[in-house]
């Protein structure tokens, strides 16, 4: 009978022991999301700390990063006058709800009891139904990075609760259905959730060139007047730059094989004075090759409606800053000409367009307004749609002299800014920057923030398919790598100065 | 929360929803502006306007002058957007606790000093390329502003067509209730619209090719403010400009004839004919690091001013008749002509271009260099008078030489130091009739902060 008991009692001990230490569900509060109210930057990370701190219980840990999380909470913060409310949802690494809870309260004084109280409700229900939904690996695995720096977590978030009633919409959403998708480790995705070194310079354009054999790729970055090129593998290494001349501006740098030769030209558009000298190059590995000058053109690289990249041109008038029709530029052997002009709608111009095609297989443009609001026209030229958000955004300008004005504004110069590019995907996504800033005045311009915003046209109007995490600094140039579906982001991290030329860094981001 | 405030809560969200959802149909708010600073030291500007005369012992001026515009375009929709655009100038330590334009910059400030300079209705006619601005604004004449480059009240369409452009513009210059004229002598106007000064323009632009661009204008002149006492004027101008890139140049220029009628006081009962011109020729061209720039101007002068027929160029004046309504910014002169960053301080040689009847021809040349956020800008020009007025010839036609240059650096995007000096080397012109001393060479020495936005 002893032994009877004593092997109940191991075998008891057996089954009780798992259960009764079972290890706790580790947890990652994102930063939240605040609307209304004072101190809007500050909130985000209070309320951050203060729910990750109350969180942690027998069941639930909580973690720094979400790198390695089981679930990972986001929050909200609604102010209205006094009246506030946050809301959270915890959802596991396949982005399926955990649950959700919400507290409200009348005035700042209740803030952090409703956030203990709110970390209660979240903490029980985690513990509750987490493993009842079903557990599933950590999205990330820390300290994987063989790169200088991890880019922030949680880089693309997407809308819940869309409504895909379109072809391109349903053609867009080949992407998982989860909320939060995180930045893939490198070794995972070679070049991806990535950060380059400081670059010194606030640079303004990037393109990309080829993909090596051992997966580094060569980068063209623009400054105010030098063109760089690197090749990016762990870090940025500068293999050869080429500056331009004293009264010399690069406006844009892009990418296309246009002679079908394997190689991808690199087109520089340089304006001197009041005259366009842009330059095409080649690289060879080593060095850039000028393999033509003095182009009057300005050149943008653009896949229209998601087709093949070509390079578009627009021309200068002495009185027009973007003259006449867009034409693609096309090689005839060594000599360069344009053809295929496209008419454009109404407030478009050659740095500020692009197109798509709707279900019913018309091609749509896509433009950005002036004053930043994204606009839809038909293949006839009329405006089907625009937005209520400011999209967009550029500091990058030139300028002419223009005494006439000159009672007006004060200036001599005209101030002609330039516009962020348009990306159109092969599945429909319409792929466009979003500049804020502290300070956009006129021709003052100085954005402080940034995002990238994805869009899919329902046949009525664009609807928003998936955004990146804000980053703090202002995004002058993109490209958007299909293949690889990452976005490849050039980003000021210091602006210009009196004295110094500020600088710049390229992020990776994993659209998946 | 008790179900008051919740529903307060719920219209409040419900309010900012739909404030938030029609952006795109709310007002659309754009703000420029500009502050200027210049500190002088020179022998000529004394902080007031009008031509100047050099003098044998002129005084060393040397004081401050500062100038802030602001302009706010209350944009309705893409079509529509009302401009409005305010000035308000100060010599430093001029006045304080005052009320009135271009002063307040004396101890305690506090000065009613806000000035009006543009209030405009700027729409597009819908469903046609029709463009108008309506209201108080500037005016672009299209020939380098020898015609009139100031602000004034009137309408001015411009439609975009195939070939360029057509417009037309109507300005009402003069409809003094009381007070002075633009001409001598003050008048009382007790019939708003009896006694008025107008400016009517037709013009037509064409762009022959991307880099060839030909104008041709209509100006009537109109005025009937001294109906009371001598004949109205009406002058009709017509005017070819064109412009066009050549190689590495760019060459433009125009011609203007005067025709027409202009009552003066020499010819009371009588109108003088009018028979005058002006014309131009301007190039620039890359040299070297920078930008080579040269202008030429003809303004056609009489010698009397009780002949028959008046072949001096009649240009537009202020209210004032010592302050002119037109400039030739394009000559890049701090001494000789008025210059562009002039502000209340706004004297010249020769600062309105008729020049009292006696008109003016002379060459500039400049070269612009700008390398990152320094530049140089340097000038030479050279003019002398068209036609002698008094027959004295006062030892020559030449006015005289004057070399400038402004040396600058960018210190913002938008913001830039320079200092700016020039001198004149004064000509026969100002040589003594008998005896006497040359007056002295003018002078200037300039620190200038300018910020624009």
């Amino acid at each position: 009978m002893r032994k009877f008991v004593a092997c109940l009692i191991l075998l008891l001990s057996y089954i009780c022991v798992p259960v009764g230490e079972a290890a706790p569900i580790k947890a990652y509060v994102g930063e939240f999301t605040v609307t209304g109210g004072q101190n809007k930057d500050e909130l985000k990370g209070i309320l951050q700390t203060l729910l990750t701190s109350r969180l942690a219980s027998d069941s639930v840990t909580t973690i720094d990063s979400n790198a390695g999380a089981e679930v990972i909470v986001s929050g909200s913060y609604l102010q209205i006058g006094k009246v506030f409310s946050i809301d959270a949802v915890a959802r596991n690494s396949k982005g399926e709800v955990v649950t959700r809870a919400f507290v409200q309260g009348e005035s700042q004084d209740e803030l952090i009891a409703t956030i203990s109280k709110l970390a209660q409700g979240l903490s029980d229900g985690i513990a509750r139904r987490y493993a009842l939904i079903g557990s599933s690996q950590p999205v990330a695995e820390a300290g994987a990075a063989a790169v200088p720096v991890m880019a922030p977590p949680t880089d693309i978030v997407r809308p819940t609760d869309i409504v895909k009633p379109s072809t391109a919409a349903k053609a867009a959403d080949g992407a998982p259905q989860s909320d939060i998708i995180r930045a893939t480790p490198v070794a995972k995705s070679a070049g991806g959730g990535w950060v380059s070194q400081r670059l010194t310079g606030a640079m303004s354009g990037i393109a990309m060139g080829k993909t090596l054999d051992n997966g580094d790729r060569e980068v063209f970055v623009a400054g105010p007047r030098a063109l760089y090129y690197y090749r990016m593998g762990e870090g940025l290494k500068l293999l050869a730059e080429v500056k331009t001349g004293g009264e010399e501006k690069v406006l844009g740098v892009d990418t296309a094989d246009l002679d079908g030769d394997g190689l991808q030209e690199v087109y520089l558009t340089v304006l001197s004075g009041e005259s366009l000298v842009s330059r095409v190059y080649v690289a060879d590995g080593n060095g850039l090759k000028k393999i033509a000058d003095n182009l009057p053109y300005f050149m943008r690289g653009m896949a229209l409606a998601g087709g093949n990249k070509k390079i578009y041109v627009q021309q200068m008038s002495s009185d027009a800053d973007f003259y006449g029709d867009v034409y693609e530029l096309v090689k005839s052997g060594d000599r360069y000409e344009m053809k295929n002009p496209l008419k454009l709608p109404r407030f478009a111009f050659l740095y500020n367009f692009n197109q798509f095609k709707d279900r019913g297989g018309k091609t749509n443009f896509v433009v950005l307004h002036p004053d930043g609001y994204l606009l839809v026209y038909s293949p006839s030229r009329d405006e089907l749609w625009r937005s209520s958000d400011k999209y967009g955004g550029s500091e990058l300008y030139f300028q002419r002299p223009d005494l006439s004005s000159f009672r007006t504004t004060g200036d001599p110069m005209r101030w002609i800014f330039l516009q962020q590019r348009i990306v159109v995907t092969g599945n429909g996504e319409i792929v466009v920057p979003q500049n804020g800033g502290f300070w956009v005045v006129g021709n003052s311009r100085s954005y402080g923030k940034s995002a990238m915003v994805a869009f899919a046209w329902d046949g009525s109007s664009l609807e928003e398919r998936w955004r990146t995490r804000q980053s703090q600094n202002y995004l002058a140039d993109f490209v958007f790598d299909e293949a690889r579906k990452e976005l490849v982001l050039l980003e000021v991290v210091k602006k210009a100065g009196l004295l110094d030329t500020g600088a710049s860094a390229l992020y990776i981001k994993k659209v998946e | 929360m008790s179900m008051k405030k919740r529903l307060l809560a719920v219209a409040a969200a419900s309010a900012l929803t739909v404030a938030t959802a029609v952006p795109a149909l709310a007002l659309e708010n754009e703000f420029h502006g500009l502050f200027r600073l210049r500190g002088f030291i020179e022998n000529f500007n004394d902080g007031g306007a009008g031509a100047v005369t050099p003098i044998n012992n002129p005084r060393t001026k040397s004081y401050f002058e500062q100038r802030a515009r602001l302009m706010y375009i209350a944009k309705a929709n893409d079509d529509l957007k009302l401009v409005t655009h305010f000035e308000i100038d100060s010599r430093w330590g001029d006045n304080s606790y005052a009320t009135g334009r271009g002063q307040g910059g004396g101890i305690g400030a506090d000065t009613t000093n806000l000035e009006t300079k543009n209030v405009y209705l700027d729409f597009n006619i819908p469903s046609t390329p029709v463009n108008v601005k309506l209201g108080i604004q500037g005016f672009d004449d299209g020939y380098k502003g020898i015609i009139f480059n100031n602000d004034a009240a009137g309408v001015v369409a411009k439609a975009k067509t195939g070939f360029g452009s057509l417009g037309g513009a109507f300005f009402r210059f003069d409809d003094a209730v009381t007070g002075g004229s633009y001409l001598e002598g003050t008048v009382t106007n007790t019939t708003p619209g009896y006694l008025t000064r107008d400016l009517v323009n037709l013009n037509a632009k064409f762009n022959v090719t991307k880099d060839v661009k030909l104008g041709a204008d209509w100006y009537l002149l109109y005025s009937d403010v001294l109906r009371q006492t001598q004949d109205r004027t009406a002058i009709n101008m017509f005017g070819v400009n064109a412009e066009a890139k050549v190689g590495p140049a760019t060459i433009d220029g125009f011609v203007l004839y005067q025709t027409g009628k202009l009552g003066s006081a020499a010819a009371i009962g009588n109108s003088q004919k009018v028979s005058a011109f002006a014309g131009n020729v301007g190039a620039k061209l890359k040299a070297g690091p920078g930008t080579l720039r040269t202008n030429a101007l003809y303004i056609s002068g009489d010698k009397s001013s009780s002949s028959s027929v008046r072949n001096d160029f009649q240009t537009v004046a202020d209210r004032t008749v010592n302050q002119a309504a037109h400039a030739f910014y394009a000559a890049e002169m701090q001494i000789l002509l008025r210059n562009k960053y002039n502000m209340n301080s706004d004297r010249a040689i020769v600062q309105n271009l008729n020049n009292n009847r006696q008109g003016i021809y002379g060459g500039f040349v400049g070269y612009d260099l700008a390398i990152d956020k320094f530049f140089v800008f340097s000038n030479v020009g050279a003019a002398a008078i068209s036609r002698d007025t008094n027959g004295a010839n006062r030892g020559g036609d030449f006015l005289g030489t004057e070399v400038n240059t402004e040396v600058g650096y960018k210190l913002f995007d938008n913001m830039t130091t320079s200092v700016q000096a020039g001198y004149m080397f004064l000509g026969n012109y100002y040589k003594p009739v008998t005896t006497g001393s040359w007056p002295e060479n003018p002078y200037t020495a300039k620190v200038q902060v300018n910020y624009t936005f």
